[in-house]
Parts: structure tokens; sequence; C-alpha cells
């Protein structure tokens, strides 16, 4: 049964169209090349999981996937991602528009200091004039999308800090989800919560790669086991091994992805 | 063939259930080494050992069974790691089922001594393919110790010629038994003796294919 399963993702996973399609990436950080020459197809509506060690540039990757280095001035981009077969690292681009398809959910929690409703209706004025009766409706949509609404529809005036922080990531994921994103970015979702409130976050995963395009970046490598499709595996800024989850972990194609997830590392 | 896990307490732990494995098998081989003396020289004392003995085999599945679901629970291996632990529990269940055999063959021994005319039904051909049986466990157990593909290919590729073997003496016995109908009933007892001794060798194939499975990442059961 197991082995259906397993055949089944891969399947899957072999006719799934790509999101995103990265090509020949380099990434610098002034003078530091953090990524080097990256060529990966991320597949439309799967999970698909960046891990590997402190260092190796995963959360560099993902961080150019919505351009957020942008922010930062001497960190540039060089190649291609083609987000719909769209160049997104193009400087004509429209890096609003890129951030209402990209949506991301940081390793902290951050709500932002205001009610729970308006941390989600915040960003979606960004991008559409609701009436009043919409927005709830879409502060709804989203909270319960991010399996919080039964938890925080008593006390959405209530300021979003006020949540635990397992409930806080969710609410970054309701707000992220809540302006109906394409693609959304999770780095390291789950590093500061307790098992309970990651297996919620890990339900919730699983549940919205049916309407999104999902890219995480893991420490924890059962949990990119537990929720991707495919996983990559990066070092030293390289791409090493892009693979289908449920071989990687059995039998990983190249033998330093084997040392890294079996431990043998440095 | 890997470098160690940057974990020594991990590292101690698979050690101990790739050695546990071995001695497991040194066991089952010398109970196997005792069985088929007892056939050959009638040797009731022999008899009384394997049966004796057989707990301890059993002892060691559990054990070991044990220990692979502690690390199992404890380390959530993967890959190669991963590998090696499945498929030692699954030798361990080889071993054991190698371990009933083994006490088949010494409960026939005790019936052969009252037999006289087991002793006409040419004890050579069971000779012979007992020391092939013996020779392919010992393999076995020797290419999962140096995780060796290629001893563990032939151990896999001897297999054919034991149910050649067996093939043969079963022949063998039906001519006896229809030139002799008297011959029969200790014929049947060498059949069993024998399709024990097969069943050793079917054994000892699939360790073979551990072997390969935990180097290679490919599962050769069924393969062929």
């Amino acid at each position: 049964m197991a082995f259906q399963v397993a055949l089944g993702d891969t399947t899957v996973a072999e006719v799934a169209a790509t999101k995103i399609g990265i090509k020949n990436l380099n990434f610098f950080y002034g003078n530091f090349q953090g990524l080097r020459n990256i060529t990966l197809d991320i597949p439309e509506r799967q999970v698909t999981a960046f891990i590997g060690p402190s260092g190796c540039g995963k959360s560099t990757l993902l961080r150019t996937l919505n351009r957020m280095y942008s922010l930062y001035p001497g960190q540039r981009a060089e190649g291609e991602i083609n987000l719909n077969g769209v160049n997104v690292l193009d400087p004509k681009h429209d890096l609003n528009a890129l951030r209402g398809q990209v949506g991301m959910v940081f390793q902290k929690p951050t709500p932002f200091p205001m009610s729970i409703y308006d941390n989600i209706a915040f960003g979606v004025k960004l991008y559409e004039r609701l009436n009043k009766s919409d927005m709830d409706e879409r502060v709804e949509w989203a909270l319960k999308k991010a399996a919080l609404w039964t938890e925080a529809k008593d006390k959405l005036s209530q300021s979003g800090l006020s949540l635990s922080g397992g409930q806080q990531q969710r609410l970054c994921i309701a707000r992220g989800i809540a302006v109906k994103p394409e693609v959304l970015l999770l780095d390291e979702p789950t590093s500061a919560l307790d098992p309970i409130s990651t297996a919620r976050i890990e339900e919730l995963v699983s549940e919205l790669r049916t309407d999104y395009t999902i890219v995480m970046v893991t420490h924890n490598m059962q949990q990119a086991a537990r929720v991707s499709q495919h996983t990559a595996y990066m070092y030293l800024g390289e791409l090493i091994e892009f693979t289908p989850t449920a071989q990687i972990f059995v039998k990983p194609k190249d033998k330093r992805t084997e040392d890294y997830i079996t431990g043998r590392f440095g | 063939m890997h470098m160690e896990h940057t974990s020594k307490q991990f590292e101690i732990e698979l050690e101990d259930l790739r050695s546990g494995l071995l001695a497991m098998g040194g066991l089952v081989e010398a109970q196997f080494e005792r069985a088929l003396e007892a056939i050959a020289s009638g040797d009731e004392e022999l008899v009384e050992v394997v049966l004796r003995e057989e707990r301890h085999v059993n002892d060691k599945q559990i054990e070991l069974d044990r220990k692979s679901m502690e690390i199992i629970a404890k380390r959530q291996p993967t890959a190669v790691d991963l590998r090696q632990i499945i498929c030692t529990m699954q030798a361990v269940n080889d071993l054991e089922r190698i371990g009933d055999e083994i006490k088949k063959i010494a409960q026939r021994a005790r019936q052969f001594q009252a037999s006289e005319r087991f002793q006409t039904l040419r004890l050579n051909e069971v000779k012979r393919i007992g020391s092939v049986a013996q020779e392919m466990l010992k393999e076995s157990l020797n290419s999962f110790a140096r995780l060796d593909v290629i001893s563990a290919s032939e151990v896999i590729g001897r297999d054919a010629a034991v149910d050649g073997e067996f093939e043969r003496i079963m022949r063998l016995l039906v001519t006896y038994m229809m030139e002799d109908p008297r011959t029969i009933s200790a014929g049947l007892d060498v059949a069993f003796l024998a399709k024990a001794i097969e069943r050793v060798a079917d054994h000892a194939k699939n360790i073979g294919e551990y072997v390969i499975h935990i180097v290679q990442g490919k599962d050769p059961r069924h393969a062929g």
C-alpha cells in the first residue's frame, strides 16, 4: 500500500505543470555569491521543500521567488525565475503585483500590531476595493482556510498579538492567503512552534496544496518528508538534488544528500 | 562505505544492531551444523542440544526486533540507515525461520535412528545439499557483515543449484519407493528432510537480497 502511495505521488509529480521555472539563477550579497547556477522547476499545486544545512542558500532561494531581497541594497539576482512563464526578475516586472501573486510566511510569527480582523484586511486593501460585507466574508474565508476561524471568530477586534504562537502563525498564513496568491512561500514556518501547533500547520499546508503552489524551507527533515511531494537538497549555494520526496528519504540519488539526511554531515 | 554519523550514539546503536544480527546468524549456523551432524551420525545427544538451543535463536529475534523498533522511534532513520534497519528486521525473520527448519531436521534425525531403511537411502545425497545450504548461509551472513554485493549475488545465484539438487533427490526417492514400497516411509522422511534443507537455502538467498537492497537501494526480490 505504501508503495502504491509513493508511486502515485511520483506519477502526480511527473504530470504536474511547472508553476515556477528557475533557470541559471545566481544570487549575490555584494561580492559573496549566495546561489550558484540554480535550475529547478517547481510544480504547480504541490509542496516543494528546500532542505540543507544553515547557510546553504535555501532561504536565499526562497526570497528570490518574490524578490524579497530587493528591499536590501547590494543584493542582486541574475538568471530567470519564470512565474507562469513570465520572468519576475525582469526589472520592469511589477513588484507589487508579484507580492500579491507570491505570498510569504516567516519563521517567527509576524502579526501586525493591530486587530485580528485588520491583520487580514490590511493586505487585501492594498490590492482590492471591497465593501464591508465582502471584506467580512474574505476575512472569514481566510481564517477558515488557515484553520483559525473557530478560535478567533469571537475576538476579531482583539490584537493579533494576543494570540498564542501557533495561532499567530496561522494568522500570518491567513493573511498570506487572504490576497489570494498563487504561490505561498513558507520560511521555516514551524520552527518556533510546539509539536501540536506544528502538526496543525502541517495539516494546513497539506490542505492548502489543493489550491496553491507551496514552497517551504525547513530544517526539520521529517517535516519535509511528511508534507512535501518534492524535496530539493542544497549545499553551499548549489542545488545538489531535486527528487520526489518519497524517493529522496529512502534512496537519494546523490551521496552528499544521503550523508546529510542520515546525519553524517560534517 | 559511509562516513560516521554526527551522533556517535546513533552510530553505536546501528553497530549494536549489526553485530546482534551476526551473533544470531552465528547461533543459527552452529545449530545447522549440529543438526546435519546428527543426521549423519544419529547422535541423540546432538538432537537434544539443537532442540534446547532453539530458544536462544527465538530470544535473539525478539531482542533484535525490539532494538530495531527503538532506533526507528528514536532516530527516524532515512536512506541507507532506514534500509539497513528494515532489512535487518527481515533478515532476523529469515534466521528465525531457518531456526525452525533446523528444528525439523533435528527431529527427523531422531526418527532416522530407528529406521534402518533410511541408511539404504544414500545419506550422501542429503549431505551434499546440506553442505551447499550451509555454505550459502555462511556466505550470506558474511556478505551482510561486509555489505558485499558481489558475494551476496553469488549466494543468490547458488539457490538455483540447490533447487535443482532438491529436484534430483526427489526423483531418486521416487525411484526407490517404486522399486520397494517398504522404503516409502523412510523415503518420505528423507523428502521432508531435503525440503527443510532446501528452505534454509531459500532464506539464505533472501539475506543476500537484503544486502543488495541496503547497498544499492533497489529491491532485487522477485526480479527473475
